[in-house]
């Protein structure tokens, strides 16, 4: 090789590596040299086989029924999750029982009841006629009236209320724990006849 | 467009809907519909965290953590974005906190081969082979953010600024990187046959 051929393939080389950096095309501005010298022509052809691989770069096999085992793994998590909502659940009935048993809850609503049954509202707003005012009036005496006569929280009615709302709850997570146990994370159906997307990459 | 590139683009654009809506329905309590998700990008997750701890059963943990984290953390995804770069996100951190402990407790990361020359014969699939094999351990020899830009960009296709969204970086920080990458690889790779 010459040190004319020489200067020629250094020039062409590094032009070649400076647009394979870059990621650029080899098309544009190409060197002339690159057709008539076929080293420069092979070290192209490996700068293509790797920018080719780059493309290509395979996906890692894991190991047996990874798909499985990577669901029941976040199932799991669910189900520990849950039993934090249970803990809660619970926290907050103790709390409730707490205050049925130390809250003055009949005299707390009895003296609530007696101002509200014992105030009369006067509405002053800007044009209401008088008969509006006794409408209103009427309304808000047969509203506590109502409230008087059809409910008086006891200790009794708090603990009873509580606790329903406790087996509500707990009924409720037993089911979703009884769901998660049969597999909850399973494919949908949907997705198990044909919404699920292809893998791009296989 | 090239008819490749247009059948990618629309491919993906197919896929990120498809997520996007069984992404709401797992927001919306539909443990099945996490599942999907899960099948569909386990593997794919899989891929991209064995490439930065270089072991199998490490990258199955990893994974499991990663979709775990999404799964709890499912509230904070906004449904507008996409769901792939959001739950990539999700595991390059547990990758990359991973691969700050490993390495706060001394463990090397562990690679079978070292990087050489890649086989140049393209028609010959054993060597095409052994030449992806190359590129994949060259791969991941590269530096961890390095590494995760260049699987992003090329195994997932993901744009440079969508790549660099999910590690951190800004776009144009995200082009140097590969910039140095694409150098780094061809050293390794090219330069001891071009020479």
């Amino acid at each position: 090789m010459t040190s004319m051929d020489r200067n020629g393939c250094d020039e062409t080389r590094q032009w070649l590596r400076s647009r394979f950096d870059a990621g650029g095309d080899f098309g544009a501005g190409r060197p002339a040299h690159l057709d008539v010298c076929s080293d420069c022509q092979a070290y192209l052809e490996r700068l293509r086989a790797l920018d080719g691989a780059l493309m290509r770069l395979p996906e890692e096999e894991p190991g047996v029924a990874f798909e499985e085992r990577l669901c029941a793994a976040v199932a799991r998590s669910q189900t520990v999750s849950r039993w934090k909502v249970l803990a809660a659940a619970c926290a907050a009935c103790v709390a409730a029982v707490a205050a049925g048993w130390f809250l003055p809850l009949d005299a707390t609503w009895r003296a609530w009841m007696d101002s509200a049954s014992s105030y009369v509202p006067r509405p002053d707003w800007q044009g209401l006629p008088s008969y509006g005012v006794e409408e209103i009036q009427r309304v808000w005496h047969a509203a506590t009236a109502l409230l008087e006569s059809s409910w008086a929280p006891s200790r009794a009615s708090v603990w009873s209320l509580t606790i329903a709302a406790v087996l509500l709850l707990a009924s409720v997570n037993a089911f979703q724990f009884m769901k998660g146990a049969h597999g909850q994370l399973s494919a949908s159906p949907a997705a198990s006849r044909n919404g699920m997307p292809h893998n791009g990459t296989t | 467009m090239t008819d490749v590139a247009e059948h990618t683009a629309t491919h993906a654009w197919h896929d990120e809907a498809w997520a996007q809506e069984r992404a709401a329905r797992a927001q919306a309590g539909d443990a099945a519909a996490f599942g999907d998700l899960a099948r569909h990008y386990g593997r794919r997750i899989y891929t991209h965290l064995f490439r930065l701890v270089g072991h199998r059963e490490e990258a199955e943990d990893l994974t499991q953590e990663a979709f775990i984290r999404a799964f709890r953390f499912l509230g904070r995804y906004d449904a507008k974005r996409s769901f792939r770069n959001w739950l990539y996100t999700v595991a390059t951190n547990v990758g990359l906190n991973a691969l700050r402990s490993q390495r706060r407790r001394g463990q090397p990361v562990s690679l079978d081969t070292a990087p050489g020359p890649i086989a140049l014969d393209e028609r010959d699939t054993a060597a095409r082979r052994e030449q992806a094999a190359r590129v994949k351990d060259a791969v991941q020899q590269l530096p961890p953010r390095m590494m995760q830009l260049v699987d992003l960009h090329y195994r997932e296709g993901f744009s440079i600024r969508e790549a660099a969204e999910v590690v951190g970086m800004s776009e144009g920080a995200a082009k140097v990187a590969l910039h140095r990458a694409r150098k780094q690889l061809r050293e390794w790779l090219v330069e001891e046959q071009g020479q």
